[in-house]
């Protein structure tokens, strides 16, 4: 009954539940730890399609992902945040409630769109693509939706993680040259961003993005 | 309908129909110690020991009812109201077959609003005894359950619209059959969602926190203050159903695996050794979906009150967004 | 090849244990090296049209022989310009530690840059300019004050993202190409895939496209992804500001062009075409409307490098080998006239340690050979004869009307004659008046690469070398798709 194709698809949901529940989220810590639980249903979706497609680049990169975004970012992060002791509490553009509707909102939107054009293209798992766009979507939106710095980084990680999901359901797993220059990218990215928070925290005193208002025009 | 209705005159399945509210009345008790024994040892102690649960509702039936001089015939009652409408809404429910012994009249529908007489009554409990923490009690616990209630709905109406049937035993079986998994995400977050509602309705931490007389973070706990001797002990047994029902719920829908199809209708065939293995394995898988509760428990902390309804909208938009799924 | 790109991967390492003067002095050398090992391979395209390297993973035609070239002047010209703006800053009290910073990241940045426009395999380009955009957030947020670090996180927040975008194109792309070529790397291999390009599915192709355009447009500054884009050209120290405006959007706007090169086999890239087109015209639209209102000239600049990529953006689109002349013609124009403008700009900043043009009076007497290249800046910037950038700009226009693009050259053209206002009247305010300060001594090394790039666009403005235009004639094969069909 659990074949390995539908397995692909749980573990691909888990990743999209992490995504909606980031939304949810109010305090930074647990959106940390939210991060790394998706990234660690990420990599055993990766892992499993190595199994499937019988490719052992995705074994080393299943591994990447969990090296990088399950221990060594949601380390970082972490660090970050008790370095700069930010006051835990995530001030967003918009409220939680309305937040998690709209994330819904996105969910069936990505499913909606996806439904005509892709299905009818020949994909390992199929419906892992809509989902995959939804993770994207979603870690757009928490970037427009949230004040403080370090969340905005929370959601281009999220959106990364989305975009390694479609790139892994829809074409089984870049090459490898490619995946590591990537996950180097992310990884660099990340610490860059938080060593930028750092700044802000010295500059601004804070961490509110909105109070950024020096530059217009 | 009609198959079911002729079961209703096998004597039989009446007896499957009765042993199945025994052992979930048998085993309330101990799983709810059994959530308590893993979170201690998850937090390095040692816990108390797995038959607390009966040994805690035989001293409270031993002890004599105290009432407040200002309580009314509700507060009387009550305690009994809310047993029997989980009892009775616990006959709705297969349990480790798919005939449930009031199959015949009612349906997972009816299911819900059974319970949620229990809850009514409760509240008024709360509210009846004119103690200030009571009445506090019943109007959070009030809000919950109207918030939980349509998420409850909508998990529910995922899966009649799957079996277009609305009868839980159909409902089980078509699952038992055809199995859920033809879509994976409706299922992951219809999952979710469930979780979020059992641990609402049960009372169970992030909403509310079963261990604590704190009349800060107080829900369940406030309403059955000032109850004592039996009538708590109907509360506590009743709160354990609950819970019971609920991972019998979860487990059935979200874990379609077992000898459930398997239990013979008829005399002929009927065998005791099936029965036995079906029963075991209910009772592994209740144990496999009580343990996570027991993680969640000890990983998070309450949640402040005003927070509690952002927690349930969370439900709500993963149900919406499962039964959705399914449509399109 | 890889030497082109190591080089400077080590010397970022390197930099960090050598005494800061003596670093001073190597970098020019290298750039100057470079520049020139860039003009000998380029020689070698000019004889066999592409040449592969590093198993096939780095490549050089025509296009990419251009932007080489490009990146390796500017450079010699940034390594020199930098002598004299940070033997400044080095007086008014910044620590060396930083300068050591500087070329870190400076070099890192070249480095990347050179990868992304050898690269071959898509991938890598993907990288790279990712590799870029880490490279510069910490150039930009150099100052580290509050408006610096305000603009290097939009610019990496803003960036990463679009980046983001790109990358889900190009795993699109990587989708379609790899049902005919293999999951493996050459699925990714830009040459590879030109040789299946009539065969891939073009409505896949059309949304990696989309994909694309937004994701590497952000870094092009495509209006309206372009925020972060006049605040971190105002924010980053002169020289990285001089790279960026005139490298760095190049190089994205490349990225874009090899992409756009694989739909427009056979120039069917209609769709494409239209994108292009709305976004140039709109950047441009954009950028005239700011340019007017701005009291910044750092962002003015910043705006006017937006203005001249819309252009660019809009002779690609146009796709008839006159505007292709026209839009690489004007990627080297732009280059070279905006860096000019940078660094002439950046010395006023050294000076007047204000942005703001209203605080700024009386040059010609304070700077007066800044002052005079600034104005050479502003009216070759606009496009006034001889300079190299009102032929381009003239080519677009004529190539837009011969296509029968007619309304929307004119179009371009008001909007061009609004930008020339707004420049003109901002920077004669400028350059004239009575002085506020004291004459400043002006340093060598900052005259000697505007008089450098003046030579250079006066040359172009002129006269054309044959060489140039059979690059050029390449380079219309390559972006027509022709190329591919040519390597069989």
């Amino acid at each position: 009954m659990l074949n390995i194709t539908s397995f692909i698809e749980l573990m691909g949901a888990f990743v999209l539940f992490f995504a909606i529940l980031q939304t949810a989220s109010h305090r930074v810590d647990f959106s940390i730890k939210v991060y790394s639980i998706q990234s660690l249903f990420l990599s055993i979706t990766i892992f499993v399609m190595g199994i499937y497609s019988n490719n052992a680049e995705l074994y080393l990169s299943s591994f990447l992902t969990f090296a990088i975004k399950v221990i060594a970012i949601p380390y970082f992060l972490n660090k970050v945040t008790k370095r700069i002791s930010i006051r835990e509490k995530i001030v967003p553009y918009i409220n939680m409630t309305n937040s998690v509707l709209i994330t819904g909102a996105i969910t069936i939107f990505a499913f909606f769109i996806t439904k005509g054009d892709f299905a009818s293209h020949e994909f390992i798992a199929r419906r892992v693509f809509p989902t995959a766009l939804a993770v994207i979507l979603i870690g757009v939106f928490i970037m427009i939706a949230r004040k403080k710095a370090i969340i905005q980084i929370i959601g281009f990680l999220t959106l990364d993680n989305g975009i390694i999901l479609a790139a892994t359901s829809i074409t089984k797993g870049l090459p490898l040259v490619v995946d590591i220059g990537v996950f180097f990218d992310v990884f660099i990215g990340a610490i860059m961003a938080g060593v930028l928070i750092y700044r802000i925290r010295t500059s601004f005193d804070s961490l509110d993005t909105s109070k950024m208002s020096n530059l217009k025009e | 309908m009609l198959m079911l209705n002729n079961d209703l005159l096998n004597f039989n399945a009446v007896l499957i129909g009765i042993a199945q509210i025994l052992i979930l009345i048998l085993i309330a008790p101990f799983v709810n110690s059994y959530i308590n024994k893993i979170k201690s040892i998850l937090r390095g102690q040692q816990g108390r020991p797995l038959f607390q649960g009966y040994k805690d509702i035989f001293k409270l039936i031993r002890k004599e009812v105290v009432l407040s001089e200002d309580a009314s015939y509700i507060s009387r009652f009550a305690p009994y109201i809310v047993f029997v409408s989980i009892l009775v809404s616990a006959c709705f429910l297969p349990v480790f077959s798919s005939n449930a012994l009031l199959s015949f009249t009612g349906d997972i529908i009816a299911l819900v609003y059974t319970i949620g007489l229990g809850t009514f009554f409760m509240a008024l409990y709360g509210m009846d005894q004119a103690s200030s923490f009571g009445g506090l009690g019943s109007s959070r616990d009030i809000l919950i359950a109207s918030l939980a209630e349509p998420t409850l709905m909508l998990v529910i109406f995922t899966f009649a619209l799957q079996t277009r049937t609305t009868n839980i035993s159909r409902i089980f079986i078509d699952i038992h059959k055809n199995g859920f998994l033809n879509y994976p995400v409706s299922y992951v977050l219809a999952l979710m969602a469930f979780l979020i509602i059992s641990v609402a309705e049960n009372g169970r931490i992030p909403v509310d926190n079963p261990d604590t007389h704190l009349e800060l973070t107080m829900v369940h706990e406030a309403m059955i203050l000032e109850g004592s001797g039996r009538h708590l002990a109907l509360f506590e047994y009743s709160s354990y159903l609950k819970l019971i029902i609920f991972i019998t719920l979860a487990s059935n829908i979200f874990l379609p695996i077992g000898v459930y199809g398997g239990i013979p209708h008829s005399l002929s065939s009927f065998s005791f050794l099936t029965i036995l293995y079906a029963i075991a394995f209910y009772i592994l898988k209740v144990l496999i979906f009580a343990t996570p509760i027991a993680f969640i428990e000890i990983s998070m902390a309450k949640l402040r009150f005003f927070r509690v309804p952002d927690f349930l909208m969370l439900g709500f938009v993963l149900s919406i967004i499962s039964l959705v799924l399914y449509s399109i | 090849m890889a030497i082109l790109v190591l080089t400077f991967l080590i010397f970022a390492i390197l930099y960090r244990f050598i005494n800061i003067k003596l670093t001073f002095f190597i970098q020019p050398v290298i750039t100057l090296l470079i520049l020139l090992y860039a003009l000998f391979l380029t020689g070698i395209v000019l004889k066999h049209r592409i040449i592969f390297g590093f198993y096939h993973l780095l490549f050089l035609d025509s296009l990419n022989a251009v932007l080489i070239i490009i990146i390796a002047s500017l450079s010699f010209l940034v390594a020199i310009y930098s002598i004299g703006y940070f033997k400044n800053e080095l007086k008014s009290g910044l620590p060396e530690n930083k300068v050591k910073e500087y070329y870190f990241w400076m070099n890192f940045f070249i480095f990347a840059m050179l990868l992304l426009s050898i690269s071959n395999n898509l991938g890598i380009l993907w990288v790279a300019i990712e590799g870029t955009t880490l490279a510069t957030t910490f150039l930009i947020s150099f100052y580290r004050n509050k408006e610096a670090v305000e603009a290097g996180w939009k610019y990496i927040i803003i960036c990463s993202v679009g980046i983001a975008f790109a990358f889900f194109g190009i795993v699109l792309l990587y989708f379609v190409s790899s049902s005919f070529l293999g999951e493996s790397l050459n699925a990714l291999n830009w040459t590879d895939i030109m040789k299946v390009a009539p065969h891939l599915n073009k409505h896949i192709l059309d949304i990696a496209f989309i994909f694309v355009l937004v994701g590497f447009g952000t870094k092009v500054g495509f209006a309206p992804f372009h925020f972060w884009l006049p605040d971190a050209h105002s924010e980053a120290p002169t020289p990285v500001s001089a790279l960026m405006s005139g490298v760095l959007l190049n190089c994205a706007l490349y990225a874009i062009i090899r992409i756009y090169a694989i739909l427009n086999l056979d120039g069917q890239a209609y769709f494409a075409n239209e994108l292009l087109m709305f976004f140039g015209l709109f950047t441009v639209f954009i950028a005239s409307i700011f340019i007017i209102k701005q009291n910044d000239y750092k962002r003015l600049l910043a705006y006017s490098s937006m203005e001249h990529m819309g252009i660019i953006a809009f002779a690609f689109s146009i796709s008839t080998p006159l505007a292709i002349f026209a839009a690489i013609l004007g990627m080297i124009n732009h280059a070279f006239t905006k860096s000019l403008m940078f660094f002439s700009t950046g010395s006023v900043l050294s000076n007047y340690h204000t942005k703001k043009i209203s605080d700024i009076r009386g040059l010609f007497k304070i700077l007066p050979f800044t002052a005079v290249f600034m104005i050479i800046g502003v009216l070759a910037i606009t496009g006034n004869p001889p300079f190299s950038i009102f032929i381009s700009e003239f080519l677009t226009l004529l190539a837009s009307f011969k296509a029968n693009h007619a309304p929307e050259g004119i179009l371009l053209l008001s909007f061009l004659v609004v930008i020339f206002i707004g420049f003109i009247r901002h920077f004669v305010g400028m350059a004239a008046g009575e002085p506020v300060l004291e004459k400043k001594k002006e340093s060598i090394y900052m005259i000697l690469p505007m008089f450098l790039i003046l030579i250079v666009i006066l040359t172009f403005g002129i006269y054309i070398p044959e060489d140039f235009k059979i690059l050029v004639n390449n380079i219309v094969a390559i972006v027509k798709g022709a190329h591919g069909s040519k390597l069989q």
